[in-house]
């Protein structure tokens, strides 16, 4: 452990998906204290509720019973609130001088919500830097995705992305919050995870975004199949658009935790950084076994929507936000990553056909159970 | 189908009463409890508003088979009852409403009772009401309920009327109606819920643009008739509902079951009337058949207007159908291309 850090940590987003884990890991790497930036709710009050989160995490990724104590004694939170001017925080004296992430963040895509994923992700990610200026931020880590490289194929380099390559809202705002970022004045690292995935070691994941959106759907389409003509699922192939010799770069959560909290306890330079996996799996792997779990037939994959007959176009329009991982297949350059943590940077997590089924199911198991019954079509 | 029993003598024609009172096809287990409901639960059943229905007659989206006049109705399209926007102006056009009326008393009054009871209470007395002997019900898309019907009204006589599957899906993907109720089928599989039962909306994200314009709080009628709807998809639809249609069908003796082909009814009116008459009533009228038999009109295929990429994917989506019906001898061919 790295006794010197005991900076204190403040964190937009600290629990949501990659923000609880970034906490937690603080927690097990340093002595730091970590302030969360947490919406309010009539129910609990914010520390109550990070506490809560995290500790549940402890559980669900089988993390060390001491962190129980750590989360009681180190986390504290703030009712904050992204669209409020700094946030919402009126007394910030406690935070001078912190290391701000900003983690928080809209995954919405589609048109109809275009002001809202702007609102969130570019004016929240202005309120952040408010704040951070504010308190006279350490350094501000900006969460941003690898797949701001929109529709770039190839091996990416991690610099400045260009908008004109964006595939829908969600991008073009990622780029524009980093934007924002690189041009505050402040001392920032850009640090962009690949699709995250549930933990590495026990699966287990509180996403519905990323690769679990991509299931879901599918789940949803083969549901739509039956319940126009029972069994079409299990008769008829999809069809898919999609590079199949490409990878996705899927990444368990706890390993950009790792190689964030990493950079940081190292001090690592203004720059950019992927935090993705070094042994990605293949586009066809994945979508194969995400087809197999949800009970669809393995899809064929082809390179043209014009060779789709009219239910796959539908269903390809159904996932027009993953198109980003399924067209223009890249890989993501860890130099920058490797530069500043050498071995310690994650080594990669290879996902065979039971760490996929595995990852999937933990999320499947649990959302077939939210569902309730749906009315019967005969 | 439902015109040419209305006129018939001894015959009373209920119409799209089971599409309307399952709100297309959206609340089916609502119309066949599987445990026995009060009189009062039967009546409200018949006159509580459906929300689909109500939703297309509020946007001006009035399929053809709704007869309700809302110009001269008492109701307003946010308040007409099922049996209303076809079964009542069907049986009586000029006085639905005093017919509606006049039905609550009798319907609300009486046991608790299975669904099939309260069914048979129903067409009784509106068989005594308009001097019949027989009952005869349709409705659009009634096959998906065979086997409900079936169950419900185990020595009830079928007549299974079938169309060439591309010709049905064509026209599926142009009727209000079935549009309404695919499009709801497939926001119900990504919402997770019924839209128009719940208003969790946890799951909104999953919708497209499209679907998410056509939930009930924004439904609007440009995006309606915007929807698309691939006559590809229908044919799936027809498909599916072909086979477990013939699955639920099967075993019940040719006494019991006519099937009839829409071509045959449309290229030999009087034979095929007849068939149908004799079949509902053993005798049948000369006077009833001409009229009947007046009243066939052909409709001309519209599938050679289609791209050859939809026509293709159409003729690819109907042949399990069928081929489910060629198992029973039923092929269409280039004999049915019909002319005016």
């Amino acid at each position: 452990m790295n006794i010197k850090d005991q900076r204190t940590h403040v964190i937009t987003g600290a629990t949501g998906f990659v923000g609880s884990c970034i906490v937690l890991e603080l927690l097990r790497n340093t002595h730091a204290n970590i302030v969360g930036l947490v919406r309010a709710t009539p129910d609990l009050s914010p520390t109550s509720r990070l506490r809560n989160t995290l500790s549940g995490l402890v559980s669900d990724y089988n993390l060390p019973q001491s962190l129980y104590r750590d989360i009681t004694e180190r986390v504290t939170a703030l009712p904050g609130d992204l669209e409020l001017e700094l946030c919402g925080i009126e007394d910030f004296e406690a935070l001078k001088g912190a290391e701000f992430w900003h983690s928080a963040a809209s995954l919405q895509y589609q048109d109809r919500h275009k002001e809202q994923i702007e609102r969130t992700n570019i004016g929240g990610t202005a309120n952040a830097l408010a704040l951070a200026k504010a308190i006279d931020c350490r350094v501000f880590n900006g969460i941003s995705t690898a797949y701001v490289a929109g529709r770039q194929r190839g091996h990416m380099k991690a610099v400045i992305s260009n908008p004109a390559f964006v595939n829908n809202h969600y991008e073009r705002s990622k780029i524009a919050a980093e934007a924002l970022v690189t041009s505050s004045g402040l001392p920032y690292r850009i640090m962009r995870p690949g699709v995250v995935v549930g933990h590495s070691k026990t699966y287990s994941t509180t996403s519905t975004d990323g690769i679990y959106g991509l299931i879901r759907n599918l789940a949803k389409y083969r549901g739509t199949l039956d319940r126009t003509q029972s069994g079409l699922s299990n008769r008829r192939p999809i069809t898919m658009v999609a590079d199949s010799a490409g990878s996705i770069d899927l990444v368990p959560v706890d390993h950009v935790a790792r190689d964030a909290v990493g950079l940081s306890i190292a001090d690592a330079p203004q720059d950019h950084y992927h935090l993705t996996n070094p042994k990605a799996p293949k586009l066809c792997d994945v979508i194969a076994e995400c087809c197999y779990c949800v009970g669809l037939t393995t899809p064929v994959f082809v390179g043209s929507d014009r060779e789709l007959d009219p239910l796959d176009r539908k269903l390809h329009r159904r996932l027009e936000f993953y198109n980003s991982y399924m067209i223009n297949p890249k890989s993501f350059d860890r130099t920058t990553v490797n530069n500043v943590l050498g071995e310690s940077a994650s080594p990669g997590f290879a996902l065979d056909t039971h760490r996929l089924r595995s990852i999937y199911h933990s999320y499947l198991d649990r959302y077939e159970q939210s569902r309730t019954s749906l009315p019967v079509a005969r | 189908m439902s015109e040419m029993i209305r006129i018939h003598p001894r015959v009373l024609s209920i119409s799209e009463l089971f599409s309307f009172l399952s709100d297309l096809g959206m609340r089916i287990e609502q119309v066949f409890p599987d445990h026995p409901i009060s009189a009062r639960d039967f009546w409200q059943l018949l006159s509580q508003p459906q929300p689909r229905q109500t939703l297309l007659l509020d946007n001006a989206l009035q399929m053809k088979e709704v007869g309700y006049n809302l110009s001269t109705g008492k109701f307003r399209p946010t308040d007409v009852p099922p049996i209303l926007q076809s079964m009542l102006p069907h049986l009586d056009i000029h006085h639905p409403d005093e017919l509606f009326d006049s039905l609550e008393g009798p319907m609300k009054n009486g046991p608790d009772s299975p669904i099939s009871d309260h069914y048979r209470r129903f067409f009784e007395h509106l068989m005594v009401r308009f001097g019949k002997t027989t009952w005869v019900e349709r409705s659009g898309g009634g096959l998906r309920m065979a086997g409900r019907l079936r169950r419900l009204f185990p020595e009830a006589n079928i007549i299974h009327l079938v169309r060439d599957g591309r010709d049905t899906a064509l026209s599926m993907s142009k009727h209000i109606g079935f549009r309404m109720a695919i499009l709801c089928g497939t926001q119900v599989e990504c919402l997770g819920t019924d839209p128009y039962e719940d208003n969790d909306r946890s799951d909104e994200a999953d919708l497209t643009d499209e679907l998410a314009d056509l939930l009930p709080e924004h439904f609007n009628t440009k995006a309606f008739e915007a929807f698309d709807l691939p006559p590809a998809l229908c044919g799936h639809y027809w498909s599916g509902e072909i086979q477990s249609g013939l699955n639920e069908l099967d075993g019940i003796p040719s006494s019991r079951l006519l099937t009839i082909r829409y071509e045959d009814i449309v290229s030999s009116p009087l034979e095929s009337v007849t068939r149908i008459g004799t079949f509902i009533d053993g005798e049948v009228s000369q006077d009833w058949i001409k009229k009947a038999a007046a009243m066939v009109k052909s409709q001309q295929p519209q599938r050679n207007n289609l791209s050859d990429y939809d026509r293709d994917a159409l003729e690819d989506a109907c042949r399990p159908g069928f081929e489910a019906l060629a198992a029973l001898g039923l092929e269409w061919g280039k004999r049915d291309v019909l002319s005016n």
